[in-house]
């Protein structure tokens, strides 16, 4: 049984290991470039894994669920920072904003257990051109102890300083939330968990 | 990217601006502002296709929550779950220093 969590990028063998009632046309056209699929935040039910395929789009993104069985690599967003992925990358790739910025990124967080999500990661773990000139840098971040807003202001702007948007995401288990709206935050914040979002105060509290 | 736009026949005057939610995937921005006109949203959403969806939960909305607004969102991609969180935190907010 591999372990999995929100984020994860699962690689499959074939398309028709994805269990779902049929493709749109665009996720039929590209899913077999990759064979990898997201894992969402949802509960596993059944030993079914609750996954998302990604198109080019923005709005092509489709959900559907693989098997335990079915998984032939878990790449977690984590292994893509503790191997260097970035350093692989073909040189024009390296000239997009949120690909260009990771070894200064990497040297901000390197006391930290940090990931690379989203469109970036999804590039470096399958090697398909899914990243835009547009894209922000989608990250997630485990961090040993809460933070204050202010130290959590301060390390956003650190981040935000080369030419992207830097979306940190913190890590709690299976929920997570958004540093920014954190930093921001004068009462509530969102909350992601495998069920509906939730409104929190604190959201450090377990 | 598409814009959208929606009227609605409410009433009850909100008191004060409130901003809710943040520019990431997945989530979205809300902005309410006082108005004296009718009520007015105007969405600016990276996923195109959707303004059936948006108009069912906006209608939903103002149904339990008939406030009037002009209201901005700027949406990158979310669920309409996390639309519904938004829009009662915003709510929540002109509550909270009234």
């Amino acid at each position: 049984m591999v372990k999995v969590e929100p984020h994860d990028l699962l690689k499959i063998s074939a398309i028709n290991y994805l269990i779902t009632d049929g493709l749109p046309q665009w996720a039929d056209d590209i899913f077999p470039d990759s064979l990898t699929v997201v894992v969402r935040r949802s509960e596993i039910i059944d030993g079914k894994i609750p996954v998302g395929i990604r198109g080019i789009k923005r709005e092509q993104r489709f959900a559907a669920f693989v098997l335990n069985s079915a998984v032939k690599e878990v790449i977690t967003p984590y292994r893509l920072v503790s191997e260097k992925v970035w350093q692989n990358v073909s040189d024009d790739r390296k000239m997009l904003p949120a690909i260009k910025a990771l070894p200064a990124v990497a040297k901000i967080l390197q006391e930290y257990k940090w990931g690379i999500s989203g469109s970036v990661g999804f590039e470096l773990a399958t090697k398909t051109n899914s990243a835009k000139m547009t894209s922000d840098l989608d990250l997630v971040w485990k961090p040993n102890s809460p933070i204050s807003r202010e130290d959590a202001k301060n390390l956003l702007a650190k981040l935000n300083q080369f030419g992207v948007h830097t979306d940190l995401q913190v890590i709690q288990g299976n929920n997570g939330f958004s540093l920014e709206e954190y930093s921001q935050s004068k009462s509530t914040i969102m909350m992601k968990t495998l069920s509906d979002p939730i409104l929190v105060k604190d959201p450090w509290k377990k | 990217m598409e814009k959208l736009h929606f009227n609605f026949d409410t009433k009850d005057a909100i008191s004060k601006p409130v901003h809710v939610g943040v520019v990431a995937s997945g989530d979205l921005e809300v902005i309410f502002r006082p108005t004296d006109k009718e009520t007015e949203v105007n969405i600016v959403t990276g996923s195109d296709g959707f303004k059936e969806v948006w108009g069912n939960v906006l209608k939903r909305f103002f149904d339990r929550y008939p406030i009037q607004a002009n209201i901005e969102i700027n949406d990158f991609g979310s669920t309409p779950g996390v639309v519904n969180l938004r829009l009662t935190q915003a709510l929540e907010e002109l509550k909270d220093e009234k």
